[in-house]
């Protein structure tokens, strides 16, 4: 009997100390069929390699959203591009910002080449006194960023 | 026996455990860790090669192993695009350019410079192959310094193993006409990206100050 405990014992604390191992989770990133319709695109270019890739695009921001990871670096402004040609300005925009809050090294490349895209409203929070109170600094503007992440489909 | 059990699974515990443990990546690669190390620019191939459309099919192929490496990648297709609209088609036209340049209008950390230096098939009766062979190398846009480079070919034979001398010339011919450059590319890229230190991106990234602590502590172990 004290061997069985002994030995249970062992095992759970195996789990225990194998667990606390497993640092982060995994992180997914899809990128569905991406390399192939791009390589179409560009051995032969025409309106149907360009619309295979505009749909490789959104499938990939869909999957990508159904599993819970973040678009791939660069798909959102790829994708935002082609919306901006046909004319869906809204979500064009839509895009360009979920990229630049994704991924802040975008933020300089979207200034530049993405200027028309006004980003999410930043308010500073009001300064406060008491020091007991939460140190002041930037907070996001809940209603403007709230106006952004809702998808425009 | 049950003292042997014991220190079987003491054994088992002490490897799983040293599994577990983080080591510093090489020293060579300690800028890696940096803040400003985050995001690349891919520029386009310079060609060594007679395939005209290599460097442009080739491209496509480098932007989604730099993100599994755990990069930020600025967008392939519109950067491409932005760079043929200022007349840049070749990656040699950018030579000259000062790295720091890229910084100032992509904000890219830093640039992939690739040459492509073979992009063939060479054929011989009743034996072929197709390869592809390329030079990478990463240069930060805040220095200048080329942080990471690598080498590397890849060949696929084409050859027939028929018995008969018309049928293996015949299928060296077919499997030659058939090959594809492209995953050839991507195995190539793969095996050249294997080598590159994790980006911020990646889940076994380790940040400056991680890494700062990871030496600390080995050195405490080694005293």
């Amino acid at each position: 009997m004290t061997k069985l405990r002994l030995r249970h014992g062992l095992i759970i604390s195996l789990c225990l100390l194998l667990s606390a191992c497993a640092s982060q989770p995994r992180q997914g990133m899809y990128w569905g069929s991406y390399e192939s319709s791009y390589y179409e695109l560009e051995n032969t270019p025409g309106d149907q390699a360009r619309q295979r890739h505009i749909d490789t695009l959104r499938n990939i921001v869909a999957v990508s959203d159904s599993r819970g990871w973040p678009p791939p670096p660069g798909t959102l402004l790829e994708l935002a591009n082609y919306e901006r040609q046909l004319g869906n300005q809204q979500t064009y925009a839509y895009y360009v910002n979920r990229e630049r809050q994704l991924y802040p090294e975008s933020n300089l490349f979207i200034r530049r080449w993405f200027a028309d895209v006004v980003p999410p409203v930043v308010v500073p929070e009001p300064v406060v006194t008491d020091e007991n109170d939460k140190p002041a600094g930037p907070a996001t503007d809940q209603n403007a960023t709230e106006e952004q992440a809702n998808d425009p489909s | 026996m049950t003292h042997l059990k014991t220190v079987v699974l003491a054994l088992v515990v002490a490897l799983t455990l040293s599994a577990c443990a983080s080591s510093a990546p090489p020293d060579e690669y300690a800028y890696f860790n940096s803040p400003n190390m985050r995001s690349v620019l891919v520029l386009p191939p310079a060609n060594r090669t007679t395939a005209a459309q290599a460097p442009d099919l080739f491209y496509t192929s480098l932007a989604v192993p730099l993100t599994r490496a755990g990069f930020y990648v600025f967008p392939s297709q519109l950067t491409q695009q932005l760079l043929r609209d200022q007349g840049i088609i070749d990656g040699a036209q950018l030579e000259s350019v000062d790295p720091r340049r890229f910084y100032e209008l992509f904000g890219a950390d830093m640039v992939l410079q690739t040459t492509l230096v073979a992009w063939d098939t060479s054929y011989l009766v009743i034996g072929g192959s197709v390869t592809v062979a390329a030079q990478y190398q990463l240069v930060s846009t805040h220095t200048g310094e080329v942080v990471w480079q690598a080498n590397e070919r890849q060949s696929v034979n084409t050859g027939g193993d028929s018995s008969s001398l018309l049928g293996a010339l015949l299928e060296t011919a077919l499997n030659t006409a058939q090959q594809d450059y492209i995953p050839l590319a991507r195995e190539m890229n793969r095996r050249a990206f294997s080598s590159l230190p994790h980006g911020p991106y990646h889940p076994r990234f380790i940040s400056a100050a991680e890494r700062a602590e990871i030496l600390r502590s080995a050195q405490d172990d080694a005293r």
